[in-house]
């Protein structure tokens, strides 16, 4: 309860210091820029118009404007895990259940959950007015209203199957509230939900989710790759004129499938760190970004990658291709990686 | 005037019992030497720091938890760049080992690769892995150095503990100011011989190099440069004899007053263990001060003697004649500066009070040795009629350059009124240059060395090599206990850093916040997405359950927090920035539970070194020139004659401030005391010429007559006296120590440029103060 009202005092005084920011723009907000350009910064995306944003700690985000990075003011002051456009709006997630929209007026925060402690991980258009967001100890919320509203559903489809036959078991027995806890202890974390090109969704996650929906989100099937560890990265690519899946997660672990997930290769890879994100460089090759001082590049469609150094000790998290240039985020903030 | 009478009783009492003075005066010398036998260089880190200030106070209070600003760092560096072979790792190995067991080391500090806290951690499928970062069955062959080398990237070190080109590896302890057991006081200078000898001698070799960096070092290099001290003050004694033998033209009255002026560096040095002190590294210019001092008094003496033989008295009536005329002045200027120096005392910072006592002492003594000794012993001295000749028969040279000089206090000629525009413009310029001048020291190393020492080289190397600097400032953020389970305060202590983070000179910062998230991430997989503060308090609780108190990033209670800013540099201009900021940020943060201190760290001290010496500069200032004007006024009983003296001295003090900011010496606790000790040098030369000028003025004599008339009698002695000191100080411009060559600059310039001011400005403010003295007939 005091959290709660100290949560209030905080946000309500963030959103003071944003009007402030506002009135003051110009100077004060390239110095800020530049700090938060340099601090945590998790995701950036390209809308069409060519204009790079990007996400990071204490609910900065950055936007490019001729070259400069320009802070925007921000309703939140937690953590932002991931920022996309969609049909004409910037839209951003992070801890606390935070879901942000950028209308004319800036940005606006949609959606809160500082109780639930609960950190959303990705965002993902399915439709024109349909989204899924999805996030920590199993966190899956679905609006059909273009992102107004937003409600929790619950995927027992993600759990192993041993565990979906223990918690069906548990539904009948035990009352619905320590159904419900039981169920979101058992629930993985959700890492990453991508779109394919044939209607299907895909996520990955903790413990070794791999899931398919062709549904649209609404029901999920475990897939097998064969490894139970973490996956943090999906990404969907052509190559040789099939749609081939990546995945990629803690220690170097990297597969591939050409068949919408059905069998997965194990990708070639020496380096044993965590692949946080991939970059989709054409003709450049596949990037999978790394943590502590390397990332990946792969010229066969993510078949086998060799390292390539970052900074000392950098993470890299996420990337985009902006023309001629990719730029990358992460521990180190936001910049151009030398090629 | 009741003060002839006096004089009249001490010179009947002593003159008359010459014999026995002089033996009181052996016997006392020879007591002194025995004792100046114990007198050993000591040095200690807190004597340099103003231990009152609001920050050395929060420094000292957090000194047992959090290591200080007293540290060592030693580098080991393989001279072909690559650290991975076995003699480098079996050399590291032995450092690490004998640095653990150097007396003062606090044992618990040590780090290294070889530290048990060398750990690193990675994250597997099932949770963490980990292990020290040199296992316990390393052999340092391919495959053993191959697992470190990787370890060592897993670690998270690189730029701390190994050079961020793996050429280097670091080996870091904190001192301990009093040993644990003993209560002991630490031997910085000891220590500081045992890391030369123990570390570095043994270990340094064609492929290894040894660096080693921190005050204790830099003390005990200074210390070791001090020695050649010993050596410029013979080359300065020697120049002094021939020049004063030149002067006297007798070997007597030569040896004479350099025997009374080393009697009383004897006294002083002597003194010094009686009253409980070791001489500092950084004092070792004040005997050589004493013995300046002493010369230029003796000078007057041997002057004054030579003038009276000349005139055909016996030695012993002569004697007794310069004893009556100088005991006065004399003893003005040299009590004025021993209560100038001993008002330093209330200058907070130990160095400084210990200089103020060496000093004042030095100066005292010689008040005995040179005015009261000096006559008794010159009261025995035949001279020969050849002697007397020469004496009597004054140098055609002198007496036109004293006419020429003489010039400066004729008003009708203009010169006065000339010098005086341009002294103005001098003061004008000087106090410009004065008012620019940098507190603190703002090179990169130590300024007491040369840029090119075998320190400031380890220390450039080690910045360059290192992603670590010790240009460290710490705040101390102090909390309730446990603190770092309550979201509130943690979360405040990140916002405190960020926000100090963002200020120019700030290079990053660390705290217990900011680890606390790269816990929280590495509890989640490693993911980078969780790096924040978890705001639940099971949360906070497994982020930090890994973080020891050897950290230094928390107390055993978890109630004392520090923050440290990496600063890019320890300009004033950096430290005030940020001491600004924190200052700020201590506002907005701080609340009932949460306090932000300022400062521990090395550049928490030179903070608070910085506001100590920037403060003390004033105070400093007024007790010297306090004393000076207070026994001026009471001895010439004019305001006009003591405005004549002050005024010169303190445009020259003005200049040599200029000076300072010139040269790029900056205002710190060892160059703080210099103005003043200049001042105890330049005032001489006034009252010798005021004293003699003043009897005339009384009389009614026009005031150029008055000062033709000081000039031929006291004129050739200050000349002399100014010119002998520059150049025996001068010899100082070739010494190992910065610190020492910058001492030499500026005394040279203040012997020389009082010596003129007394002699050119003097005379032009005594015309114009003394307009019509023929008439008026006052002083």
């Amino acid at each position: 309860m005091i959290l709660r009202v100290f949560m209030k005092q905080i946000v309500g005084s963030a959103a003071a210091l944003a009007a402030l920011f506002v009135s003051f723009a110009g100077l004060s907000e390239t110095l800020d820029a530049n700090a938060a350009k340099s601090a945590l910064v998790l995701d950036l995306t390209q809308t069409p118009s060519g204009q790079l944003v990007a996400v990071g700690e204490r609910g900065h985000i950055l936007v490019q404007q001729k070259n400069q990075w320009q802070l925007e003011a921000s309703p939140v002051e937690t953590l932002l895990t991931r920022v996309v456009f969609n049909a004409g709006s910037l839209w951003a997630v992070g801890h606390d259940g935070v879901i942000l929209n950028r209308q004319t007026d800036g940005w606006q925060l949609v959606r809160q959950d500082i109780e639930s402690e609960q950190p959303l991980m990705d965002l993902l258009f399915v439709a024109d007015n349909e989204a899924i967001a999805i996030g920590a100890y199993g966190a899956f919320l679905r609006s059909v209203d273009g992102g107004k509203s937003w409600q929790q559903e619950v995927h027992e489809g993600l759990l192993y199957p041993e565990d979906q036959e223990y918690l069906a078991e548990l539904k009948l027995e035990a009352s619905a509230d320590d159904y419900a806890y039981e169920l979101s202890t058992m629930l993985p974390h959700l890492n990453r939900i991508i779109a394919l090109s044939n209607d299907k969704l895909l996520m990955v996650g903790e413990l070794g989710l791999v899931a398919l929906s062709d549904n649209r989100g609404r029901d999920w099937q475990r897939l097998e790759v064969g490894y139970e560890g973490s996956f943090f990265a999906a990404i969907a690519i052509e190559h040789e004129n099939v749609e081939r899946l990546v995945i990629g997660g803690l220690r170097g672990n990297l597969f591939y499938s050409d068949d919408t997930g059905s069998q997965w290769q194990r990708a070639k890879n020496q380096l044993k760190t965590t692949i946080n994100g991939f970059v989709d460089g054409h003709v450049k090759g596949l990037y999978a970004l790394a943590t502590n001082g390397a990332y990946l590049l792969s010229h066969d469609g993510g078949e086998s990658f060799s390292a390539n150094p970052l900074e000392q000790g950098e993470t890299a998290v996420a990337g985009v291709v902006a023309g001629d240039n990719i730029y990358i985020a992460g521990d180190h903030g936001l910049r151009q990686l030398a090629q | 005037m009741m003060i002839t009478p006096a004089i009249d009783v001490v010179e009947r009492i002593v003159f008359r019992n010459r014999l026995l003075v002089i033996s009181l005066f052996v016997l006392a010398t020879l007591a002194l030497l025995y004792s100046a036998t114990n007198l050993r260089m000591a040095a200690a880190f807190t004597k340099n720091i103003p231990l009152a200030h609001d920050y050395m106070q929060t420094y000292v209070k957090h000194q047992k938890d959090f290591a200080g600003a007293n540290s060592v760092m030693v580098t080991v560096t393989a001279r072909d760049g690559d650290m991975f072979n076995e003699e480098f790792f079996t050399v590291l190995r032995q450092v690490h080992d004998q640095l653990y067991f150097i007396p003062g080391v606090s044992r618990s500090s040590v780090q290294s690769l070889y530290s048990p806290g060398t750990r690193f951690t990675e994250v597997v499928e099932d949770g963490f892995s980990g292990g020290p970062v040199v296992p316990a069955d390393f052999q340092p062959n391919e495959n053993g150095l191959a697992r470190v080398k990787s370890n060592i990237g897993k670690a998270n070190i690189v730029g701390r503990l190994v050079a961020n080109n793996y050429n280097s590896a670091m080996v870091k302890a904190s001192l301990q100011e009093f040993n644990p057991d003993t209560g002991e006081k630490l031997d910085t200078l000891a220590l500081a011989g045992q890391l030369e000898q123990e570390i570095r001698q043994q270990f340094e070799t064609d492929n290894i190099s040894i660096e080693i960096i921190g005050f204790s070092k830099m003390i005990g290099d200074v210390a070791e440069g001090a020695k050649s001290v010993v050596l410029f003050f013979a080359i300065a004694l020697v120049i002094t004899a021939i020049m004063v033998y030149f002067f006297s033209h007798s070997l007597l009255l030569t040896l004479l007053p350099l025997c009374c002026s080393i009697m009383a560096v004897i006294w002083q040095l002597g003194t010094l263990p009686l009253l409980g002190f070791g001489i500092d590294p950084m004092s070792v210019l004040v005997p050589f001060l004493v013995f300046a001092i002493g010369v230029s008094h003796g000078v007057q003496m041997i002057n004054a003697m030579g003038a009276s033989v000349a005139q055909g008295i016996s030695s012993k009536e002569a004697a007794q004649l310069s004893f009556r005329r100088l005991l006065l002045p004399g003893g003005i200027a040299l009590l004025s500066d021993t209560i100038g120096f001993l008002t330093i005392l209330s200058i907070d910072i130990g160095i400084i009070r210990e200089l103020a006592i060496t000093a004042s002492v030095g100066v005292a003594v010689i008040i005995l040795t040179n005015l009261l000794l000096l006559p008794v012993l010159l009261s025995y001295v035949k001279f020969s009629p050849k002697t007397i000749k020469k004496l009597s028969t004054p140098s055609p040279i002198a007496l036109k350059l004293w006419d020429k000089i003489a010039v400066c206090s004729n008003l009708k000629s203009g010169v006065p009124v000339v010098i005086i525009g341009l002294s103005v413009v001098l003061f004008a310029i000087g106090y410009w240059q004065a008012g620019q001048m940098r507190i603190g020291s703002f090179k990169p190393g130590a300024p007491a060395l040369h840029a090119d020492s075998r320190y400031n080289l380890d220390t450039a190397f080690i910045t360059a090599n290192y992603a670590i600097t010790t240009d460290v400032m710490t705040i101390i953020v102090e909390t309730d206990d446990q603190a770092c389970a309550n979201y509130q305060v943690m979360s405040a202590i990140d916002n405190f850093q960020w926000q100090v983070q963002q200020v120019e000179g700030v290079q990053s910062a660390i705290s217990l916040a900011s680890v606390a998230k790269l816990y929280n991430a590495a509890f989640n997989e490693g993911n980078p997405k969780w790096r924040l503060l978890p705001r639940n308090e099971a949360g906070l609780v497994q982020a930090i359950s890994q973080i020891s108190t050897s950290s230094g990033l928390l107390n055993a209670g978890c109630s004392v927090m520090p923050v440290y800013l990496f600063l890019s540099d320890h300009t004033a201009e950096t430290i005030e920035r940020v001491v600004a900021s924190v200052k700020e940020a201590q506002q907005q943060y701080g609340a009932d539970n949460i306090a932000f201190k300022l400062a521990s760290g090395p550049v928490g001290v030179m903070a608070a070194t910085n506001e100590a010496v920037a403060s003390a500069q004033l105070p400093m200032m007024l007790y010297v020139y306090g004393a000076v004007i207070i026994l001026c006024l009471l001895s010439f009983r004019s305001v006009r004659a003591t405005a004549a003296v002050v005024v010169p001295l303190f445009l020259v003090s003005t200049l040599a401030q200029g000076l300072m900011t010139q040269l790029g010496i900056g205002l710190t606790v060892s160059t703080l005391p210099v103005i003043a000790l200049g001042v105890g040098i330049g005032v001489d030369y006034g009252i010798y010429i005021l004293s003699t000028m003043s009897e005339k003025i009384r009389q009614g004599v026009a005031i150029q007559t008055a000062y033709r008339h000081a000039l031929a009698e006291r004129g050739s002695a200050v000349l002399f006296t100014g010119i002998t000191l520059a150049v025996g100080v001068s010899t100082w411009f070739v010494s190992p120590l910065k610190y020492q060559v910058d001492m030499g600059i500026l005394l040279t310039f203040m012997f020389l440029v009082n010596m003129l001011a007394a002699v050119v400005v003097l005379p032009a403010l005594a015309a114009i103060f003394w307009r019509n003295n023929e008439q008026t007939n006052r002083l």
